[in-house]
């Protein structure tokens, strides 16, 4: 494409592609003028890096397939179930923890989960906020749409015809689900999960409210900054960049071999 | 080669993926409860024994975490845990509910005495539901602090700046200068913000001019300068402020320039009392600050606090010699302790040691 003709259409993509990259990758610079490299590796081998980095990544996968566990059903019941009462209620009910600011989420998930609720009083042995507990919480909470969106469009793409014939094959409607449907969207579910987990991890302001002790990689990041300003903050930022860029290597290796997958025809 | 394809295949085969999905649910589901009992378990067991809540003024955010946190670990054996934020809104996640801390140290001591006007209208237990306690009983002051006027060494102002630091400009007139960047923080959140307000009308006063407070500030809660504390060292070094109202020791402690104010404006020294009153900020929620000498104050929220012998522990840590030489060397002032209140709430061993320690020579 490149040789062949640079004028028109081309350069109208490749130009404001080209403004949309740099916008995004130019910050990174800063990280070039701020670094110490000296400091670099003292700073990460702190103990608390690690752990922060640890409990994120952890946590994440929690909510993930926590995610995955409540998400995914709730999808389907919204491509699926398309002639009840509210279900327009039910649809923006979805999109709100993508609409409220993280904090606004935290604050509000406080009040289910602080220490004086109900919901607290009645299980008065758990530590539901300032614990891991919390960080789960706050990132379940913030990452659910980009999991139930994505895999409702996904289950949405799947055409019904598949599943009837399925079901006039004399499968159960479980078998259904989990030989055709599930298998069907994979993609899309994949790509949320993917979504839901990045955004887990990225997660700062439902968090801070939630459960600021113990330390996610994000806090982690906001409290060196406060302590030192952004040199001190450099060497974990780089650290969330590599799990960014690893984060992203998955997700391309997971939808090539999708592609791969569907190739074959094997359903 | 062929065993890896066979694997490739098998790995994507559905029925795997399925066993995959499902393991990973009983193994995510087995961890959340588990993981929920163990935790809760170990920060029981472990509270009673090790951890400690403390949550603090964020001006000192690297003293407390990078200094006193190993120390105190060290010479206690507590686990330390703590969260640095504007100290009024402390005390409002306190008041609200949303935070239990074992530790409550704050920039002034209005936020404190908040705490002790303010009855846990939340039941705590069902017991406490009768008693109607304040949060908060008592305090000691501990430290004083003083306003400064910290800037960016890169600000196309600093030569100016460098000067007032010197004594040879006039600091107020530079801050007027048109296209200056002055931040501070909230007035409603941040003591810092309201006694930044409050310094602003006593240079007024001082200075015999009346609009001086006017053309460094704005309004007060002037949106082009009201900026969140945590950010301080990030917004200077940037360029996004040319200078910064601060404390003495959040400037030293981040390696930054400072001019220092008159005695009579600064907040620091308790001879001018007086004259501090004599301007204030009206807070939202109706209460009135006067200017006062600013004091670093701790107390154990009766009603909050978990670990309460780890609180004392916490409390002697602050009063000791140790934690006075790593406070002083980040430029807070060390005083004798006063203590504010209900005196006989306070626990045994804090007052003990109080009353043993003397006068600074």
């Amino acid at each position: 494409m490149m040789g062949k003709n640079l004028h028109g259409f081309n350069l109208f993509i490749i130009i404001l592609s080209g403004i949309a990259i740099v916008y995004i990758s130019y910050p990174l610079v800063t990280i070039l003028i701020f670094v110490e490299p000296s400091k670099l590796l003292d700073s990460l081998s702190r103990p608390q890096v690690g752990s922060a980095l640890i409990l994120s990544l952890v946590s994440a996968t929690i909510s993930t397939l926590l995610l995955s566990l409540f998400g995914i059903p709730l999808s389907y019941f919204l491509a699926r179930y398309k002639n009840f009462p509210g279900k327009f209620v039910l649809r923006i009910i979805v999109i709100i923890p993508l609409v409220l600011p993280p904090l606004a989420s935290g604050a509000l998930l406080l009040g289910v989960f602080g220490p004086y609720s109900p919901l607290v009083k009645t299980f008065p042995g758990v530590e539901f906020t300032q614990s891991i507990l919390g960080i789960i919480i706050a990132q379940t909470y913030v990452a659910s749409p980009f999991m139930v969106l994505s895999s409702q469009s996904a289950f949405e793409s799947v055409d019904e015809s598949y599943e009837n014939i399925a079901r006039v094959l004399g499968k159960s409607r479980f078998e259904t689900f989990f030989r055709v449907s599930l298998p069907l969207a994979k993609t899309g579910i994949v790509i949320g999960s993917i979504l839901s987990w990045v955004r887990a991890v990225g997660e700062l302001g439902a968090t801070m409210m939630m459960a600021y002790n113990p330390h996610t990689i994000s806090i982690q990041i906001f409290e060196d900054n406060a302590i030192g300003g952004l040199r001190n903050a450099i060497p974990d930022i780089m650290l969330a960049i590599i799990l960014s860029i690893v984060a992203i290597l998955i997700f391309y290796a997971a939808r090539k071999k999708q592609r791969e997958h569907i190739l074959r025809f094997k359903w | 080669m062929e065993l890896l394809k066979q694997m490739l295949l098998f790995l994507t085969n559905d029925k795997f993926i399925l066993f995959a999905a499902a393991l990973s649910f009983a193994i995510a589901f087995s961890m959340l409860i588990i993981g929920g009992t163990a935790i809760s378990y170990q920060q029981q067991t472990s509270t009673k024994n090790g951890k400690v809540f403390v949550m603090y003024a964020a001006s000192l955010i690297k003293t407390f975490e990078t200094s006193l946190r190993p120390s105190f670990e060290q010479n206690t054996g507590y686990k330390y845990t703590g969260e640095g934020r504007g100290s009024v809104q402390i005390a409002n996640m306190i008041i609200d509910g949303q935070r239990r801390p074992d530790v409550f140290v704050s920039a002034g001591t209005i936020p404190i005495m908040k705490l002790m006007m303010n009855d846990s209208n939340i039941a705590a237990d069902k017991q406490q539901e009768q008693l109607h306690r304040p949060l908060a009983q008592w305090l000691v002051r501990f430290a004083s602090a003083e306003m400064v006027i910290t800037y960016s060494p890169i600000s196309r102002f600093h030569l100016d700046l460098d000067k007032a630091k010197k004594g040879e400009l006039p600091w107020y007139q530079i801050l007027s200068e048109p296209g200056f960047k002055f931040g501070r923080t909230d007035p409603e959140l941040d003591p810092k913000g309201y006694y930044t307000v409050i310094a602003a009308k006593l240079a007024n006063i001082y200075y015999k001019d009346q609009n001086i407070k006017q053309s460094i500030l704005g309004q007060d809660r002037n949106p082009k300068q009201v900026f969140p504390e945590e950010t301080l060292k990030t917004v200077l070094e940037s360029g996004q402020l040319d200078a910064a109202a601060a404390y003495k020791h959040e400037a030293i402690a981040r390696g930054l320039p400072y001019i220092t104010l008159p005695s009579q404006i600064n907040l620091a020294n308790p001879a001018f009392s007086d004259f501090y009153k004599k301007a204030s900020y009206t807070l939202d929620t109706g209460e009135t600050v006067y200017g006062e000498p600013i004091y670093f104050s701790a107390t154990i929220p009766e009603i909050t606090v978990d670990n309460l012998a780890g609180a004392i522990s916490f409390i002697g840590f602050l009063l000791s010699t140790s934690a006075e030489h790593i406070l002083q060397n980040q430029g807070l002032n060390y005083i004798k302790p006063i203590i504010e209140g209900q005196v006989d709430k306070i626990p045994f061993p804090i007052r003990t040691i109080i009353n043993e320690i003397p006068a600074p020579r």
